[in-house]
């Protein structure tokens, strides 16, 4: 592949693309494509690079090197403005001084649209984003979420190929920002547009996206669908990130057809999917659960792994019933079951079992244990 | 977590909402004493004529071509001030807003170093640099570009020039306090919707940057309508500027009525052009609050987004021009706002540093080049004890100048920041009054109120009249300190057993300590660099050291006066690079 | 006391007496300065001259008496100075030095002087030079000095004019007395005939046209005496009007500045005190004490103006009585200002003159 040429017609290709400050790499050279329609979300925590990739999609910072396609156009030299692309700041950068009709109407009057195709345009947002009767307000008079809403009409008034998104919700409270990021889903439908979102909340990235790209420390980790990354992570890292789950550190004792056997803590046999790399025996791994995989019981569960463990806490929270229990090691295992009418709560201190099905755990070999 | 907060807590917000009007009390009464009741009593004075007798003479008098062409010649001075002033500031404010943070700190020291430099000691400065066979002039002879010295000293040009750096300062200042609540992502955002570079900063970020360019104009614009050291220095008598006519009509042709209905005149052409600022932009603007706002009107609108487009194809005009560029338009960009700013600082800074070598001169003249070396003017600083009382008055006037605007400072600071009551919205413009009445006008009023309460020559006189124009600088202050300060850690600290007083002080004071320093700072240099009142006020053996440099200046030209400049450029310089130091130091501590 | 302070006085104390009881500060801080009493405090002239007298008079005085003298500044003219002063009763100094021979005979007219004590040697100082209320110190002349080096021929009142004749760099004094005059002198006017010209409006009008010819071409306005060396000094201006003891001040530090004595005018300066004074029977002494030949030539030696006192041009080194303006050679074409003549137009002549000055 010459010079990375694309040779599929991605919306965005990122080719080699990296970041340097001097000795601080901030992004090592990176690949990625987002499909024409996709929602794609770089998900990570705070200097893994997310933040950095999108400003230099976006044309607000220089790479150091590597290139940039945007709708099949070579654009890493190109200034912001002639990049076909819209961005979504943390904090919305509404024109304080602007209405909320001339915000939106900017980046058409900076395209010298006529002004009666200005104005159907932004009246046609504005009741996209159900602001119709806010035209005339000041971004200052409007709410949190309102001010979120102009940001994405104004970002989506001139339909750029791309439009790129900055940790749009993080100034907004959680249930307002459980609304927005469905209103962001509709309309990401409704427009048909191609988004590249950055954040570094798990909830957010996997209910809005069709792919995530999980980065850290400046480079992908794992790219994958929200379940994919979910229920098969590659390492322990990804599998941590996207949602809470229990680490056990077993031996490899031998291996059973499909899968491995695992010794843990000398005393117990715990089975499992064999890991993508090869390990051989004694060599030590991470064996992965996510609570609502597990179950507790009195007896162990019969087929499944069971370790036996004591009851700290267990609470109904609603939806979930929670059960909090320690193994013998010391280790501190969470277990979440539906709540229905069935569901007990367990008394401290009780004697328990915690069992899963071998195929409901995941293992980590080598370099993946981190 | 409202449950939380402790009886305490809630009876102490009762406290201090019905104590507000009460904090506010002393200010007023000091205001209402030493500036209200002088400005209006001017009034009075103005209706009698030279034997004390009631009469319309002075109005009469004033609308005659001759009062009418020095009121027509101080508005062109000073609106060429006010233009030069803003056009200069406006760079390095943004460089100062934009820059990171390290250097904008270097820069700031920049800035700083003129500032709290005495008004005259950068005047005298021009002296040197303008004179017939100054500075300049010998450069340009020597390295041949002209053949006869240019004329510079004694014209409009050198009081121009010599009130813009005198301004600079300031106006720099107010417009950074405005550009750095601007988000720096507008632009950016700009950009990303198709903005041009041009485009981006005439129709985002100078729009939105405009209120604190407008204030800063009014502010230069008044300041410079009672400017009467640069026309006296270094002007030409036949451009005569208002504040020198009324420090005229009362030393020289001794007719007070007539000082006093020239000071009606300036006083009502300040307030009109206070009313026309307000009307346009809200006199909020001032105290540097960001308002909604920016300019309203569609002209203005218009206008501004013409001198984008503008740049957009003077920029593609130059790039087709320009061959192959190897820096990227933001960088080259970039690098011309760093000369223009560069050229500016260095006319902010260099001046004041060719008046050492004068001060080491063995002649008996300021003159350009100095003759040998010797320390005599510094022998003669320290050994005069004119000079050295002038020092001691100053620095004594200056302390209690600081002490009595914190005293009646402070509280009104906390009375408005923390005070929810009625009119509270006229309380500002009310303590903000002596910013925007030139300090002469302030002068002559208390002139004539002095006379009468025998305090001419007292340090009470000085005292008072010198908080009167330092203490809105200590409100405007400690409100932007105490904006920023977040009220819920006093709530946290009294449910968790803290008195308010100990809130106060463990919680509060550390926290906006700087604040009160820097405020403290301000009103003493206010008071240690003034001059008008200080002319009216003290005299003789009571004199100010700024009075005593400006007779110096003014009546015998020795260069004793570049000796006392140099040390207070050093003294100066010592404590800005000090204080940077501290500042340093403390936000240091605060990282960790 | 002026009707004017005491109607300001009556508006301002209406309604006034609640703050004044407020203000009525403890002495501490309205007495500032005023405690020490071995101190009396003269308004200088300011420059060459603080020094010159400090060493002629106010450091032997020190020296015989304990008393000391200190000089501070006033305005070049400070006629409204010494009405404020009195008026206010704000004695910003005790005494003042260098006042003109008019100025004080307006002011003694108006009630604001004190009485001197003519005793002793103040008898001995010549009786056109002292009235009851003023004692001259010294004679000036207002003469025109300048650049030898730039002029090679001797420069008259004529050539001042004569701009294309005579290019150079040329300076006034910011006032109406010795402006007009020497304007009417340029025109043709012998100097003692320049106040009968002014007593009729033809003879302003004749000055103000002759001074229209020059106007655009004067680069200096000066304001204060003292800062005419530096002027000629640092080359600012090549030809100026000034007092012939500010111009012998350059020469002596070297500068090739020479003096036109001929067509000028002088006067006498000499000291004043304010009426109401406090330390006015202290000052009386003083004052006699400038009186005596020795210190009047110790003056005349340092600071280039001629003794009151004649015993003192006898005690003058004969090369340094050759420029002093009391010199047979220098004041035979000369005119002693008509001071009854100046006083009562001072201010009359000053609002003409700056209005004029405007354009």
């Amino acid at each position: 592949m010459m010079n990375g040429t694309p040779d599929t017609p991605a919306k965005l290709r990122v080719h080699e693309l990296e970041k340097r400050y001097g000795e601080v790499v901030a992004l090592k050279p990176t690949n990625l494509e987002v499909e024409s329609g996709e929602f794609l979300t770089l998900l990570g925590p705070s200097g893994s690079g997310k933040t950095t990739l999108l400003m230099m999609v976006a044309g607000l910072a220089a790479p150091s090197g590597g290139d940039i396609w945007i709708d099949g156009k070579l654009s890493t030299q190109l200034q912001p403005q002639k990049r076909d692309v819209g961005v979504v700041f943390q904090n919305y950068a509404l024109f304080p001084h602007l209405t909320v009709r001339e915000n939106i109407a900017f980046p058409l009057r900076m395209r010298r649209m006529s002004s009666s195709d200005i104005e159907q345009n932004v009246a046609r947002l504005l009741k996209i984003v159900d602001l119709e009767d806010k035209g005339e307000r000041l971004p200052t008079e409007l709410s949190g979420g309102q001010q979120q809403r102009v940001a994405l009409a104004r970002c989506a008034v001139y339909g750029p190929s791309i439009i790129l998104m900055d940790e749009p919700l993080g100034a907004l409270d959680k249930k307002l920002r459980d609304t927005m990021q469905m209103e962001i889903k509709t309309m990401h439908k409704a427009l048909g547009a191609t988004i590249l979102y950055v954040t570094h909340d798990q909830g957010e990235a996997m209910s809005m996206s069709d792919r995530v790209c999980v980065m850290r420390d400046g480079h992908i980790v794992q790219l994958g669908s929200p379940a994919d990354l979910y229920h098969r992570p590659v390492s322990r890292f990804v599998g941590d990130f996207l949602g809470g789950a229990t680490f056990l550190r077993a031996n490899v004792a031998g291996e059973e057809g499909d899968e491995i056997v695992l010794k843990w803590q000398d005393t117990s046999i715990i089975k499992a999917k064999r890991p993508a790399t090869s390990v051989a025996t004694g060599d030590s791994v991470l064996c992965m659960m996510r609570p609502q995989n597990l179950r507790i019981s009195s007896e162990p569960v019969p087929g499944a792994n069971a370790l036996p463990a004591t009851v700290i806490a267990s609470v109904m929270t609603g939806t979930m019933t929670e059960h909090f229990v320690r193994l013998a090691d010391g280790t501190e295992v969470t277990a979440v079951e539906l709540t229905t009418p069935g569901s007990q709560l367990l008394p401290d201190g009780a004697n328990v079992h915690v069992s899963w099905l071998p195929e409901n755990s995941v293992v980590f070999a080598g370099e993946q244990m981190t | 977590m409202t449950a939380a907060v402790a009886p305490r807590g809630r009876t102490a917000k009762r406290k201090t909402k019905l104590g507000a009007p009460l904090l506010l009390l002393p200010i007023f009464a000091f205001l209402a004493v030493f500036f209200i009741y002088p400005v209006f009593s001017i009034l009075a004075v103005s209706v009698t004529d030279r034997d004390g007798v009631l009469s319309w003479t002075n109005y009469i008098e004033l609308f005659r071509g001759y009062n009418i062409q020095v009121m027509l010649t101080t508005l062109k001075i000073s609106g060429w001030t006010t233009l030069f002033t803003i056009l200069l500031s406006y760079p390095v404010a943004y460089l100062l807003a934009t820059a990171r943070k390290g250097s904008t700190n270097a820069l700031m020291l920049i800035v700083l170093l003129p500032l709290w430099t005495s008004v005259l000691v950068r005047a005298f400065a021009w002296i040197v640099l303008f004179g017939r066979n100054g500075v300049i002039n010998s450069g340009l002879v020597s390295i041949g570009l002209v053949e006869v010295p240019v004329e510079m000293l004694f014209t409009v040009f050198s009081v121009v020039v010599a009130m813009t750096h005198a301004l600079m300062p300031i106006a720099v200042l107010s417009m950074y306090s405005t550009m750095q609540n601007i988000d720096r992502k507008l632009e950016l955002a700009a950009a990303t919707l198709g903005a041009e570079p041009g485009n981006a900063f005439w129709r985002i970020y100078f729009p939105i940057s405009f209120p604190g360019v407008a204030s800063a104009a009014l502010v230069t614009f008044i300041v410079s309508i009672g400017i009467f050291v640069h026309p006296t220095l270094l002007g030409s008598p036949s451009e005569r500027m208002i504040a020198l006519e009324i420090i005229e009509q009362i030393d020289v042709l001794y007719n007070w009525g007539m000082a006093a209905a020239i000071s009606v005149m300036v006083l009502i052409l300040s307030i009109i052009f206070i009313m026309i600022f307000d009307k346009f932009l809200g006199i909020a603007t001032i105290t540097g609050a960001q308002g909604s706002g920016g300019p309203s009107g569609s002209a203005m609108r218009a206008a501004t987004a013409g001198l984008g487009t503008m740049t957009v194809w003077l920029s593609r005009i130059t790039g087709a021009l320009m061959p192959k560029r190897k820096l990227t338009d933001g960088q080259s960009r970039r690098f011309a706002l760093n000369v223009v700013a560069g050229l500016v600082l260095t006319f902010m800074a260099a001046p004041l540093f060719f008046l050492i070598p004068v001060s080491f001169t063995e002649s008996a003249f300021v003159e350009w080049p100095p003759r040998g070396f010797s320390l005599q003017w510094y022998e003669e600083y320290f050994t005069d004890p004119v000079w050295r009382e002038a020092t001691i008055r100053s620095i004594v006037v200056g302390l209690a100048t600081a002490i009595l605007s914190m005293l009646i400072g402070v509280p009104a600071a906390f009375g408005i920041n923390r005070a929810r009551f009625k009119g509270k919205g006229l309380v500002l413009p009310y303590i903000l009054m002596p910013l925007v009445v030139p300090n002469i006008i302030i002068a002559l009023a208390l002139f004539y109120f002095f006379a009468e309460m025998q305090l001419i020559g007292t340090y009470i006189g000085l005292v008072a009249g010198h908080t009167v124009i330092a203490v809105p600088y200590v409100v405007l202050t400690l409100i932007a300190v105490l904006q920023n300060y977040d009220h819920r850690l006093d709530q946290a600290a009294w449910t968790l057993g803290a008195s308010t007083l100990t809130a106060f002080r463990r919680i509060t004071l550390p926290l906006i300590k700087v604040g009160f320093v820097t405020s403290f700072l301000f009103a003493f240099m206010r008071s240690f660099d003034e001059i008008a009142i200080a002319l009216f006020v003290s005299s003789g053996l009571q004199s100010t050291l700024p009075k005593k440099l400006w007779s110096e200046a003014h009546i015998a030209v020795s260069p004793t006066l570049a000796a006392v400049s140099t040390i207070l450029i050093a003294v100066v310089a010592l404590v800005v690079v000090a204080s940077e130091l501290l500042n340093r130091r403390s936000a240091g501590q605060k990282r960790t | 006391m002026s009707k004017q302070i005491k109607t300001t006085r009556r508006l301002f104390v209406k309604g006034m007496t609640g703050s004044a009881v407020l203000l009525s500060a403890p002495a501490i801080w309205t007495g500032a300065a005023r405690a020490q009493d071995n101190r009396l405090i003269v308004g200088g002239s300011g420059g060459a001259i603080d020094d010159a007298y400090t060493q002629a008079y106010y450091k032997p005085y020190f020296e015989e008496t304990g008393v000391e003298v200190i000089p501070v500044e006033r305005r070049e003219n400070p006629l409204a100075e010494v009405r404020a002063v009195v008026e206010t009763q704000t004695y910003k100094w005790d005494f003042c030095e260098g006042i003109a021979h008019d100025v004080a005979a307006t002011l003694a007219e108006d009630g604001y002087l004190e009485p001197l004590d003519l005793t002793g040697p103040a008898e001995e100082v010549m009786p056109s030079m002292k009235s009851e209320t003023f004692v001259s110190g010294t004679s000036a002349a207002f003469i025109l000095a300048y650049n030898s080096k730039h002029f090679d021929k001797k420069m008259t009142y004529a050539d001042f004019w004569d701009v294309e004749g005579h290019p150079g760099r040329r300076g006034l004094r910011q006032s109406a007395r010795e402006t007009v005059s020497i304007a009417l002198v340029a025109d043709g006017v012998p100097p003692e005939e320049v106040s009968t010209v002014l007593q009729e409006e033809a003879g302003w009008e004749r000055a103000f046209a002759k001074l229209d010819e020059i106007r655009d071409d004067i680069d200096v306005w000066w304001a204060s005496s003292a800062q005419t060396p530096t002027l000629l000094q640092t080359g600012e201006v090549d030809l100026i009007t000034t007092f012939n003891g500010r111009a012998q001040n350059v020469i002596d530090a070297g500068a090739p500045v020479a003096i036109t004595w001929d067509g000028s005018f002088y006067n006498n300066y000499g000291w004043v005190i304010p009426s109401g004074s406090p330390k006015a029977d202290q000052i009386r002494d003083f004052i006699k004490f400038c009186c005596r030949a020795d210190r009047q030539a110790a003056a005349a030696e340092i600071y280039g103006t001629g003794p009151s006192n004649p015993n003192a041009i006898a005690l003058v080194d004969p090369e340094r009585a050759k420029v002093l303006p009391t010199h047979p050679d220098n004041i035979r074409n000369m005119a002693l200002l008509d001071f009854g003549f100046w006083g009562p137009r001072q201010e009359e002549a000053t609002m003409r003159f700056n209005e004029w000055l405007q354009g």
